[in-house]
């Protein structure tokens, strides 16, 4: 079973949701069907409270769906044993829009190193040049040291993904990036996301599936390659921002049409 | 006149709410018994969840006792130290009474009883300071020194979706945040209770030095040696691990078994502290049972 999880092919999806369903305060979206492959970069948007953070979940099998079935590099994620689902784990790299869910007993340091440290039982001294060769890719070296409690939403979030760097993963959720950055956090943050998605050759990460989720369209318009709108009517999913035009979903235009008139 | 009619009730109700903006009115008041009953099916429902959680956790411990040990072993180190030094001093404190308190009481017992009363001392020091009051006093130091922060910084973990983060990352947050917490609690409460028993009779023999008492520190130390036997010290090591133990496992299961808002992390201290003393209460009839 590990062996079908590494060696999943570019063609195949690296997630996919077959009849699922969600519930979001007291109503219920049902028949998504989505797929995300290697290199894809899916922007989820839709109205407050249409449950965009708990469809990130619910792929990133962090929640389990009211119905249907979440494959995860080829396997049925909620079916698989403990060690599959480790496995499975060690590829998805998730970072929370609040970017506060760092171990507050550990520096910031321990905490990148931490998913490698745990899986691979390595002490930090082991991987300490690994971790520092990440955070000073990205410009946060001097802040190796600190506890979370002491640093900015921003390096916390640059934070979640230098641990993601370290882990190497193929398939990386955002959920709402943009929220409390300036637009040069904004960028740097964007940037990399887009480094994730066409592979870091340095530090071995092959293309991976990038999947965020914004509030507004706007910010994410030169992002994305695919688009995931969740409407009344269930997951509407469109191939570029030109397709989101012609819809006639109500949503999708207070999202995206009225939006582009101005 | 009517300025008068009025002062009553604007006294009553000193936001002035109509009855149509409030129309619930005050909670209807509980008899003793529905209060009792609520209380009593709330410590069965908590006693029933701590076992299946110390199941839950066992069963862990169980499976992946070998995993990650470079990652874990720390973590207890930390949480031995962190729970060892922490209640130090108070627990030195407290036994520096305690030995005052049960010597020189034995002392002035021995002197009324006469020659067979200093044969009883040596006994009533084991049974008091070594077997009872030892354990309890170093496992409640410990629950309100440590445990109380420790509720408060899991619950925090808990209600601000560290757990999901970590159960992210693919780590079992059973493996990474509560059996470090109860081998390190455990060991601790051994360790504290230890340093309470050796504290509380090196305090107890300087009363008997001050108040003139002709007995020569090998004399002391021999009739607390004869008092004992060596299964006081398997119920001893065996009563202050499981009471340590307790102290985690009821602050681990009230801040992470259920979903947790901040407002209500206060309640969560009490409802430990409660866990707690009807735990001990529990060991304490084993281990009467037991001898």
């Amino acid at each position: 079973m590990q062996k079908d999880i590494d060696n999943i092919s570019s063609e195949q999806p690296l997630l996919e949701l077959r009849g699922a369903a969600l519930t979001v305060r007291r109503t219920e979206v049902t028949d998504i069907h989505w797929q995300v492959r290697p290199g894809e970069r899916w922007v989820v948007s839709g109205l407050q409270a249409s449950g965009k953070t708990s469809l990130l979940k619910v792929a990133a099998g962090l929640q389990v769906p009211s119905k249907g079935v979440l494959e995860l590099f080829g396997t049925d994620y909620w079916t698989a044993n403990d060690e599959v689902k480790t496995a499975i784990r060690r590829k998805i790299s998730f970072i929370f829009n609040d970017g506060n869910r760092l171990v507050s007993s550990f520096t910031v340091a321990e905490n990148v190193a931490l998913p490698i440290c745990y899986h691979e039982n390595k002490n930090i001294n082991e991987v300490k040049d690994a971790v520092f060769q990440v955070l000073s890719y990205l410009n946060i070296l001097p802040i190796a040291n600190l506890y979370p409690t002491e640093l900015e939403l921003h390096q916390r979030r640059i934070i979640s993904i230098a641990q993601g760097i370290f882990i190497r993963p193929q398939l990386i959720f955002v959920d709402d990036p943009g929220d409390g950055l300036d637009v040069v956090q904004w960028n740097q943050f964007k940037n990399l996301l887009l480094s994730f998605s066409s592979g870091m050759e340095q530090f071995g990460i092959p293309p991976a599936g990038v999947v965020v989720t914004a509030q507004d369209l706007r910010l994410l318009s030169t992002f994305g390659t695919h688009y995931g709108i969740l409407t009344q009517k269930g997951f509407l999913t469109f191939d570029g921002l030109e397709s989101m035009r012609f819809s006639e979903d109500p949503t999708v235009q207070k999202l995206f049409v009225d939006w582009s008139k101005k | 006149m009517e300025e008068e009619s009025k002062q009553p009730l604007e006294e009553a109700n000193p936001f002035n709410i109509s009855a149509e903006e409030f129309p619930y009115g005050p909670p209807p008041t509980k008899s003793f018994f529905e209060i009792a009953g609520e209380w009593l099916f709330s410590i069965l429902a908590s006693v029933k969840g701590m076992f299946y959680f110390i199941m839950i956790v066992l069963g862990v411990y169980v499976k992946k006792r070998h995993r990650s040990r470079k990652v874990i072993a720390p973590l207890i180190r930390k949480e031995i130290l962190a729970c060892g030094l922490t209640p130090l001093l108070i627990v030195l404190f407290v036994s520096f009474i305690v030995g005052i308190l049960v010597v020189g009481q034995s002392v002035v017992l021995s002197g009324i009883m006469g020659a067979s009363g200093n044969e009883l001392i040596g006994t009533m020091l084991v049974l008091v300071i070594f077997k009872e009051v030892g354990p309890l006093v170093a496992a409640s130091v410990l629950l309100v020194r440590v445990g109380v922060s420790t509720v408060v910084e899991l619950a925090a973990e808990r209600a601000f979706g560290r757990m999901e983060a970590i159960v992210a990352l693919g780590i079992d947050p059973i493996h990474f945040y509560v059996i470090p917490r109860i081998i390190g609690m455990g060991i601790a409460t051994f360790c504290l209770t230890v340093y309470f028993i050796t504290f509380a009779l090196l305090s107890g023999y300087a009363v008997v030095f001050f108040m003139d008492v002709p007995w020569k520190p090998l004399e002391y130390v021999n009739q607390i040696v004869a008092a004992l036997q060596w299964q006081d010290f398997l119920t001893l090591s065996l009563k202050t691990m499981l009471f340590g133990g307790l102290v985690a496992v009821a602050t681990c299961y009230e801040s992470l078994a259920k979903p947790l808002k901040t407002y209500q992390v206060p309640n969560t201290i009490i409802r430990t502290v409660i866990d707690c003393l009807i735990g001990w209460g529990l060991i304490e009839v084993l281990f009467y049972f037991i001898g």
